[in-house]
């Protein structure tokens, strides 16, 4: 399951767009094998598009949590190697599935991202890159109970959602304190807020802090 | 490598061939640390090449994923929920398309409100104009739409003693499905406490107080039943805290038991019997 292609900048029809190489599924643009990645429908996407290195490289082994509908999913599995996707609703797991049958690459686990132990004995061990994007409580504890699944040289790309955290404190406050706490197992390398089409989220990418 | 550790992982004694028995071990296991499973995989003999292995556990996984989706959503009060979202489906559409066809039969025949009566003078009418198949049409998928919509009611009704007894005994079946719909299952009504019960239905209100732009909300679709509807308003924030308190018990006992428990709505009873008995204030 190598990738001879990453992800890069295409001219498709005088606009340019993020692109992976795959076949397309939500209606996307295409050209000659490579589809557009639309900012306003994947909070990575719209993070990429800002020029932030969130550590999604070729050949990558992922953990996608908080897969829903698999928009962003399939666009990570076009670029990585595998791609453990944990969802943990039923409705949106069945649309996930249909993603995953034109990508062998993409390992659907219906699971409770909170409960790391539901999946550990299915996700491997020393993985490159973890995609966070649950929309929970307690999104902090997630990222800090999935650490082990990462390499030491992994990278962590955190959704924070601060409506999910609480909808009446400011979203500032929630950012503020969110990267606090990551900080205790996370060496942050990056934050940055999502444009206009995810309003009140904020990217984090960081590294794993030695034990 | 350690046996101890090869114990944990999802594929050790299943059938490399069968699929199956991978998405069991998959659905039912669990492990504290993950571990290098794919070389394990190899080593143990599981597989023979890491692609293997990976499709292996891919065929799995979506056989898992697919099975216990299905089993959370095959269950009879999701299926509750949607009759009675289709059922407030067709009552809106029906409303609809009752004001289209008053306002075209207005004009059509000069009868004003009385659409029974207008029908039956176009359809007795001998000088039919081309318009007329067109407003029968109409009135017909209006008689065809509410004569589904109280089908569903009476399934709702059938079917809710079964779901949810001690729910249904007290809130009646339409709004105990209602309750169900809004909370998303029986389960996640069961985990809600009394106080957010008391607010389903009522989500705008309730986010509107609690960034401080309104007053808190007394009562969400509760507020239908005629506890408190036909409470003087002054007492129905006691009423719909009371009712709400026993709707949640209610909710609790129907889904860790399932057995109707009649004395929980005498207590109501005799709690809304003392609440209105203080009378209303001005």
């Amino acid at each position: 399951m190598t990738k001879s292609e990453s992800y890069q900048y295409l001219d498709i029809r005088g606009k340019t767009h993020l692109v992976t190489k795959g076949l397309p599924i939500y209606g996307e643009q295409t050209k000659s094998g490579w589809r557009a990645w639309d900012p306003t429908r994947s909070k990575l996407g719209s993070v990429l598009a800002q020029d932030v290195d969130v550590g999604l490289s070729k050949n990558a082994k992922v953990l996608y949590l908080g897969a829903a509908n698999g928009t962003t999913v399939s666009h990570v599995a076009d670029v990585a190697s595998i791609v453990y996707a944990v969802e943990f609703s039923p409705q949106p797991m069945r649309d996930l599935l249909n993603v995953a049958r034109s990508r062998t690459n993409i390992i659907p686990l219906l699971k409770d991202a909170r409960h790391p132990q539901t999946y550990s004995h299915i996700v491997e061990s020393n993985l490159d890159l973890i995609i966070q994007d649950v929309a929970t409580r307690g999104q902090v504890k997630i990222a800090l109970d999935n650490k082990k699944f990462l390499s030491p040289t992994g990278k962590l790309f955190l959704i924070i959602k601060a409506r999910s955290e609480n909808v009446v404190t400011p979203p500032e406050l929630i950012f503020k304190s969110s990267i606090e706490d990551l900080s205790k197992s996370y060496a942050i390398l990056q934050t940055q807020k999502l444009t206009s089409h995810h309003k009140d989220h904020m990217a984090i990418v960081a590294e794993p802090l030695p034990q | 490598m350690n046996e101890k550790d090869l114990e944990h992982a999802w594929f050790y004694q299943t059938n490399p061939e069968d699929t199956l028995s991978g998405a069991i071990a998959i659905e039912e296991g669990s492990c504290i640390s993950p571990l290098s499973w794919p070389s394990m995989a190899l080593e143990h003999g599981y597989a023979t090449t890491p692609d293997e292995y990976y499709s292996r556990l891919y065929n799995s996984a979506c056989e898992a994923a697919q099975k216990s989706a299905l089993n959370l959503t095959q269950t009879p009060d999701r299926q509750i929920s949607h009759a009675i979202r289709t059922m407030d489906d067709y009552s809106r559409i029906e409303n609809e398309l009752t004001a289209r066809l008053s306002e075209w039969m207005g004009d059509y025949t000069g009868i004003s409100q009385d659409l029974q009566t207008s029908i039956e003078s176009i359809a007795t009418n001998s000088n039919h104009s081309h318009f007329d198949a067109h407003i029968l049409s109409l009135h017909n998928q209006l008689i065809s739409l509410s004569d589904k919509r109280e089908k569903l009611a009476h399934f709702i009704e059938s079917e809710m003693p079964n779901i949810a007894p001690n729910l249904t005994q007290m809130a009646g079946p339409l709004l105990a499905a209602r309750l169900i719909s809004i909370a998303g299952s029986l389960e996640k009504l069961a985990k809600k406490p009394s106080g957010t019960l008391q607010v389903l239905g009522a989500e705008n209100a309730l986010f509107a107080h609690l960034r401080g732009r309104a007053t808190s909300p007394k009562h969400g679709v509760i507020y239908t039943h005629e506890y408190i509807s036909k409470t003087h308003p002054s007492l129905r924030g006691n009423i719909a805290r009371a009712f709400s308190g026993k709707l949640s018990i209610a909710a609790r006992i129907d889904y860790y038991s399932g057995t109707l428990n009649p004395e929980l709505h005498s207590e109501l009873l005799t709690k809304i019997d003392q609440i209105r008995s203080r009378g209303g204030s001005k």
